[in-house]
């Protein structure tokens, strides 16, 4: 399992985007990030990712510890020809042993000759997701994974993730807004603006003052329009 | 005109040197359109002009000066944050802008020179020399070789930094691989094309290509053959209408892109 201690990562303009995050990411789990925009939610998963270094406090990880990465569609450049296999196939490490599993898998096996550019939203999220998984990871990490699909499309998704949490044991952390779905399909929620305002279980967290509050934010402290807490009530 | 003509030395090595400009231009310009800096060439080939005249102030090798000046200058650009105020378009604009000022002020110094400034911005590919041509076949083909080696890894780059990044590929490193290679292209590459005009060799049989192939590397193909049949074409309707070549050689690189618009 992952364990951050004590993360914050000040931005290169002196923003504080994350304040002192502390949390676990449990094996075989799938834990939850939301919040609203500009929480620092997506800065979290890069820290996680090892894509940013934090400023301060440090990431837990066990040796042979793999993260796959699903990230949001839009950041997928779709200006290169290139078709689904090749892509799957790009600077892939470990070898095919898992290939065809994961096809079925993710059901994209009539999609492999199509080009990239072309595919459907859901497609593209599922072709990223069968990317993610055929390096083997121990940890799934996803960035608002069903953006942009339509409601059938973001409950298949989110299925299909349930699915291979359970069958392939592999912890999943995901960002969500879709806070239906995710309280019906996690075990472990994590609210977050900056610091982390709570966490638990899902059933425990909707009851919370601070989870009501969380995208509205008035809870036993105040922030500056920064985001940082200070300490005078309201 | 005489059909002779065409097999005269000078011809023959321009015609050596277009061809080994436009098949470099295929691999390097695809890469650039993918990584979506096409802005790039233009800052870094208006900057060639400097090179030239701090090499002969200096009173050293023109190519080399040029070379070393453009090599500095791409590692200074990727310093640039890619998230400023004013964007980094117009940072690239300015410093393009300037630093082709600087050329034609420094130039003004150099009376040897200035007589030259015309094939400077537009290419004089008649006077290609043979020391020029093995210069230019020697970096390409490394520049071909390391883009080789890394090939698979520019392209997951290209598709997504997030992606690549959190598969553990130095994508600092991809970047400044590619911009050296952007430089030296620009650098073997401008005495033939003219400054003002390596990036049309760069970008257009590039995009043409893009629409009409299924992966990246038959793009790539594609755009090699596009620009040399650019050249080819190019430098017989300079000969036979005794016109500039690189701006007709830029024309006919325009006219496949046209083609291609209309194809679909």
């Amino acid at each position: 399992m992952i364990k951050l201690k004590h993360i914050s990562y000040i931005s290169n303009d002196g923003f504080t985007i994350l304040d002192d995050v502390s949390f676990d990411v449990p094996d075989e789990k799938i834990t939850t990030l939301i919040g609203p925009n500009g929480a620092g939610k997506s800065t979290l998963l890069k820290i996680i990712l090892g894509i940013l270094k934090p400023t301060k406090g440090e990431l837990i990880k066990p040796d042979n510890y793999t993260v796959g990465y699903v990230p949001q569609k839009f950041n997928i450049n779709t200006v290169l020809p290139i078709n689904v296999d090749r892509f799957l196939h790009l600077c892939l490490e470990k070898k095919d042993n898992n290939f065809e599993e994961v096809l079925d898998k993710t059901g994209i096996r009539n999609l492999l000759n199509r080009q990239l550019s072309q595919l459907s939203g859901g497609e593209t999220q599922r072709v990223l997701l069968a990317r993610a998984l055929l390096r083997k990871p121990n940890l799934l990490v996803l960035d608002e994974p069903a953006q942009g699909l339509d409601p059938i499309g973001s409950e298949k998704l989110y299925a299909l993730i349930g699915d291979i949490n359970k069958n392939s044991k592999t912890a999943v952390l995901m960002v969500s807004h879709d806070l239906f779905v995710v309280m019906k399909n996690t075990d472990n929620v994590i609210c977050l603006n900056h610091h982390i305002c709570c966490s638990g279980l899902p059933e425990k967290v909707q009851t919370l003052s601070e989870y009501t509050s969380l995208y509205t934010h008035h809870h036993d402290h105040c922030h500056t329009l920064h985001g940082d807490i200070s300490h005078e009530h309201k | 005109m005489n059909i002779s003509d065409f097999f005269e030395p000078f011809i023959i090595r321009a015609l050596l040197s277009g061809i080994i400009c436009a098949f470099l231009a295929g691999p390097i310009g695809s890469v650039m359109i993918w990584h979506k800096t096409a802005y790039f060439s233009d800052t870094l080939s208006h900057s060639a002009l400097l090179g030239v005249v701090l090499g002969a102030f200096l009173g050293i090798n023109l190519n080399i000066s040029v070379l070393i000046l453009l090599l500095v200058l791409a590692l200074v650009l990727l310093k640039i944050p890619q998230r400023t105020v004013l964007g980094i378009d117009i940072f690239l604009l300015i410093i393009a802008q300037t630093s082709l000022c600087l050329g034609l002020v420094g130039l003004s110094f150099l009376p040897n020179l200035r007589s030259s400034l015309e094939g400077y911005l537009f290419g004089d590919v008649l006077s290609v020399s043979m020391f020029d041509i093995y210069t230019m076949l020697i970096a390409g083909l490394l520049c071909l070789y390391v883009l080789y080696k890394n090939w698979d890894k520019q392209l997951l780059c290209a598709i997504s930094i997030d992606l690549a990044q959190s598969e553990k590929i130095n994508v600092v490193v991809q970047k400044r691989i590619f911009t050296v290679l952007l430089a030296v292209f620009t650098g073997i590459c401008f005495k033939t094309t003219g400054l003002l005009l390596v990036s049309a060799l760069l970008i257009i049989p590039a995009a043409t290509a893009i629409k009409i192939a299924k992966t990246p590397e038959k793009s790539v193909v594609f755009a090699s053959i596009i620009g040399c049949l650019s050249i080819i074409l190019g430098l017989i309707c300079s000969v036979i209408f005794d016109v500039p070549t690189s701006p007709m050689i830029e024309i006919i690189c325009c006219i496949f892109f046209l083609f291609s618009l209309i194809k679909k």
